[in-house]
């Protein structure tokens, strides 16, 4: 393995972390900053991390450059992956704490270590999330894996009080992570010569690789041209809809990124009153949980190959069935708004929360309107099972991805005919292509990793956190959740409540499964096998 | 006439001796000496040890000046080149065999026109489309295909609760495309007029695209059209072509491949048939698969022999009809003795192909239909034809009783109404008296 030219390049993706942190500094300063206290504080914490990004970033780059290699063989372009994205959450989290540090809401600075014993006073530990390292780091992995869980909570600890900086830079991470920083790497930065496509797919691996241009970079900018284009139009669609132009920036960063941060305490729900939000909402992530490619294609009016795509036709028939099923559960039930609202939903409005509740859930964006724990059991059980399900492959959206449960099926019947005609060939096919023996494969394997995290994560929930204060719903959902970069779960992590209770151990574990789900588990796990490191 | 032909494999050998005693003098072609000095025993032709794809080997051989020129070896790549090097030297006209869709079908590209070939010609295609045909009409008398299959004729018997039965033809709402070209009624045969009713116990005559004809059918044979389970075995390339004919909702297809390698291959290549890996003959696959309920079994391996031996067995396991692709005439006379329903040979109907193109007329009589009441002709429209080049079909003066039954033009054919015209480079069928051939030559200016 070529270390130096891994830092090398590590070092230029922090600088490119870097550049996006300089300008939500500049942005924070020049919007609100100036007008000191919060603000102020907020811009500086944003400033401090810049420099630190600057500094690492730079060091690693100029630490590695002298290297001879000038391409990034396979170990190399997973660890990059892997280090860039732990380290690169680090850095994200950096301006939380940073804030914190500075006092945070409050102002002061707390005395954050007892000058007697030298231990974190626990008192202090409870006054704001952002004292606890674990919980920036929480929050920043979170914003860059589009899971969009919080560890925010109620005031004065709540979303609205943080200042605008903040806001727009947990956003800002959302935007970032959602078509994924090496990506955006690759396509910003043509240095990495052929480990270019290496990084691409060690970063989206999905079982569907065709590559939308010739050369990857190209790839990688036409992918962040569509993304750009359609995060244009949805803030359009969002302002003349009638909301504030700062939240429509960060909603739209959240809903092309199937993030799930908003900038209200009640989620998108806060804007429950005009119904265009929540459809505009629904549009949008459904786009966001579209391959992308797909986009490519329409661009250059290949129609039927868009209609004909049988991941495209499972995705959205899925989310179709499942609002229907939803929608006819909750018809007529009282159901609690996310603002706390109550109300008694018609068909209008049971087909609307419905389906709002599908797509947040099934694309892994997370947003919610309506406090769908307490739905009774049934509806609870069709989201969660959504949250297996995920957006498509090369999309932004987490999950499982809907073309490996069409493998999977596939796999399945081949196997029922298997049984009674043992002598039968059957390849399996997806949209008429054949998909290659290694890839079932791996899709195999992948469901058997995903199933055995699930399990591991909700026992280690378990084990972290206090005896009796978990319970196991909670710890369940938690794990599937982080796994599956959605973000809300049931019970004690539901739609209107927030991680900020978990303890530091849980929150890094889940920070870990957050992002073993957004590099779908191999690039990260891949780390922990002996014979990576070894070179034999 | 002077006619070179390059591959002395089946196809050519068979051409050769098919030919050589019509009076014309055959030159043959091929790099196996031995193989050339067997055939020179046999018929009497020219024989020339060479390859064809070389010009000076093909001047030798007389292509320069020759009438026609045979390109039938047994890759398709060779017969393109040297059909084309033949025309390219001066030879009159080419016909080149092929195996492989790709050439025949001319997705993308119309490779005779490009290559300077007047004919392809695809043996295993045409028996795919003729085997085909039987399946599809288990109980018509006879079927029929014109214009590369596009166009189909199948003579039926009307049973009693035929929907068609008793009604006008004309009120009948026959498909788009579908004609009743003839009627036979006890002794007496003619030619429908649109009040004409059809009786039970008529034997009729239907033509039409092969498509839309499937529907008409179904009026005139109630039960027709149910889907059908055919089994075929062997992954050769005619059976890769009988199953590409076979795509269709009315057939369910198992195909028995025996070597892993291909039968993955084809299992990708073909999406509508289960692919089964096994031995047909030496295993009881055909007893797992329950050959007592298909519908038919198609064996189209490469080796005849054990073509029979696996047609006969899964007869007597109970298969509804049994079909063997022959290559060679020798078996022939046993296929009924050991209860076999059909046999198709791909070089004879190679053969029969390229003495159809050999008779080289405008006008060609394809046959008698309905007793010799009609003859069918198929026309290929000359340029200079200018009286009936377009020209509404009502108003080209057909003679008596004659219709236009179908029109090939390019790679779709269909079956005209009366606005519709004739173009240029068109193949016609038509329908009409048996001493009309005179008058349509005329006609069509040939």
């Amino acid at each position: 393995m070529n270390y130096r030219y891994v830092a090398h390049q590590l070092g230029l993706l922090l600088l490119v972390m870097a550049a996006a942190l300089g300008l939500t500094t500049l942005a924070e300063m020049a919007g609100f900053g100036w007008k000191g206290g919060d603000e102020m504080r907020a811009g500086i914490a944003l400033g401090i991390a810049t420099a630190l990004a600057t500094a690492l970033g730079g060091t690693l780059w100029f630490a590695g450059r002298m290297t001879k290699a000038d391409t990034l063989n396979r170990r190399d372009a997973l660890l990059l992956v892997s280090a860039g994205w732990l380290v690169g959450a680090g850095l994200a989290a950096v301006p939380y704490f940073a804030w914190a540090m500075m006092g945070g809401p409050e102002g002061v600075a707390p005395a954050l270590i007892d000058s007697t014993t030298g231990e974190i006073t626990p008192e202090r530990m409870g006054l704001h999330p952002f004292y606890s390292p674990a919980a920036c780091y929480f929050e920043a992995m979170s914003g860059l894996t589009t899971t969009g869980a919080t560890v925010l909570g109620s005031f004065p600890n709540d979303i609205e009080s943080l200042p605008k900086g903040l806001l727009l830079w947990r956003a800002l991470t959302h935007w970032l992570g959602g078509l994924g920083i090496v990506v955006l790497f690759v396509a910003v930065l043509p240095l990495v010569g052929g480990g270019g496509k290496k990084l691409f797919y060690a970063e989206a691996p999905g079982p569907k690789s065709q590559g939308v241009r010739p050369r990857i970079a190209e790839t990688a900018r036409a992918l962040w041209l569509i993304y750009t284009a359609l995060t244009l139009a949805q803030m359009g669609c969002f302002w003349m809809a009638g909301m504030p132009w700062f939240d429509s920036l960060c909603h739209t960063f959240a809903t092309l990124a199937t993030g799930g941060f908003s900038t209200q305490n009640a989620s998108i729900g806060a804007y429950y009153a005009n119904p265009w939000i929540d459809w505009i909402t629904i549009v949008f992530m459904v786009l966001a949980g579209v391959n992308f490619g797909l986009y490519y294609q329409l661009i250059h009016r290949k129609w039927s190959a868009v209609w004909r795509d049988p991941e495209l036709r499972l995705y959205l028939s899925i989310m179709v069935v499942a609002s229907v099923v939803i929608a006819a559960c909750i018809w007529g039930r009282p159901e609690t708004l996310t603002t706390g609202q109550v109300q008694q939903p018609g068909v209008g409005n049971a087909v609307r929360d419905g389906l709002f509740q599908v797509v947040a859930v099934q694309t892994t964006t997370g947003f919610a309107t309506v406090d769908f724990n307490l739905w009774s059991f049934f509806p609870k059980a069709v989201l969660v099972a959504l949250m297996f399900v995920g957006g498509c492959a090369g999309s932004t959206g987490g999950g499982c991805k809907v073309v490996r449960f069409l493998v999977v099926g596939k796999i399945l019947l081949a196997e029922f005919e298997r049984v009674f005609r043992p002598n039968v060939v059957k390849p399996t096919r997806v949209g008429g292509a054949v998909v290659e023996p290694e890839v079932v494969r791996s899709v195999l394997i992948y469901f058997v990793m995903v199933g055995l995290l699930f399990a591991v994560g909700a026992v280690a929930l378990k084990m972290l956190e206090p005896a009796g204060t978990l319970d196991f719903t909670t710890a369940a959902t938690a794990s599937l959740t982080t796994l599956m970069n959605v973000g809300p779960g049931l019970h004690a992590v539901g739609a209107v409540e927030n991680y900020g209770f978990f303890g530091p151990g849980s929150q890094v574990l889940m920070a870990l499964w957050m992002a073993l789900g957004r590099l779908e588990i191999f690039a990260l796990l891949v780390l922990l096998y002996p014979r990576f490191w070894s070179g034999r | 006439m002077d006619i070179v032909i390059c591959g002395a494999g089946e196809v050519g050998r068979h051409s050769a001796e098919v030919l050589a005693p019509l009076g014309h003098n055959v030159t043959l072609i091929d790099q196996n000496a031995d193989r050339l000095a067997e055939i020179d025993d046999a018929v009497d032709v020219r024989s020339l040890v060479g390859s064809g794809t070389q010009a000076q080997v093909l001047a030798e051989a007389g292509a320069a000046t020759a009438d026609l020129f045979i390109a039938a070896t047994h890759v398709d790549e060779i017969n393109l080149l040297s059909a084309s090097i033949a025309t390219a030297i001066g030879c009159e006209r080419s016909i080149a065999r092929v195996h492989h869709s790709a050439y025949y079908e001319g997705k993308g590209l119309d490779y005779a026109k490009h290559l300077g070939i007047d004919h392809l010609v695809c043996p295993e295609y045409t028996t795919a489309k003729a085997i085909a045909a039987t399946l599809r009409s288990p109980g018509a008398h006879a079927v029929e295909n014109f214009a590369r299959g596009a166009i189909e004729m199948q003579r039926l018997l009307v049973p009693e609760n035929a929907k068609a039965v008793g009604v006008p033809l004309c009120d009948l709402k026959l498909p788009a495309g579908s004609r009743v070209a003839a009627v036979e009624r006890g002794d007496v045969a003619f030619l429908p007029k649109a009040r004409t009713k059809v009786l039970a116990g008529d034997l009729v005559t239907l033509i039409g695209e092969t498509k839309s004809l499937e529907k008409t059918v179904k009026l005139f044979r109630p039960g027709a059209g149910g889907r059908l389970s055919v089994m075929v075995m062997g992954g050769s390339t005619q059976g890769v072509w009988l199953c590409r004919e076979l795509k269709s909702r009315n057939f369910s297809v198992r195909l028995f491949v025996q070597r892993p390698g291909r039968a993955q291959e084809l299992a990708e290549k073909l999406p509508w048939v289960t692919v089964i890996n096994g031995d047909v003959i030496n295993s009881d696959i055909l007893l797992d698969e329950r050959v007592d309920q298909a519908d038919a079994f198609v064996s189209a391996t490469e080796d005849e022999e054990t073509n029979i031996l696996a047609a006969a067995r899964a007869k007597s396991m109970g298969a509804k009809s049994a079909i063997a692709v022959l290559q060679r005439p020798t078996y022939l006379h046993l296929i009924g003795h050991i209860g076999l329903d059909h046999a198709f040979s791909p070089r004879a109907t190679a053969v029969n192909e390229i003495e159809r193109l050999l008779k080289g007329q405008a006008v060609t009589p394809l046959g008698a239909i309905a007793e010799g009441i009609a003859n069918v002709y198929e026309i290929r429209v000359p340029g200079l034809a200018k009286q009936v080049i377009d020209v509404p079909l009502r108003e080209i003066g057909l003679p008596e009783g004659a219709i236009v039954a179908a029109i090939s033009r390019g790679d779709r054919a269909f079956v005209p109404g009366a606005d519709d015209t004739v173009k240029s480079g068109d193949t016609v069928v038509v329908i009409g008296d048996p001493d009309c051939d005179a008058t349509l030559r005329e006609l069509f200016g040939a």
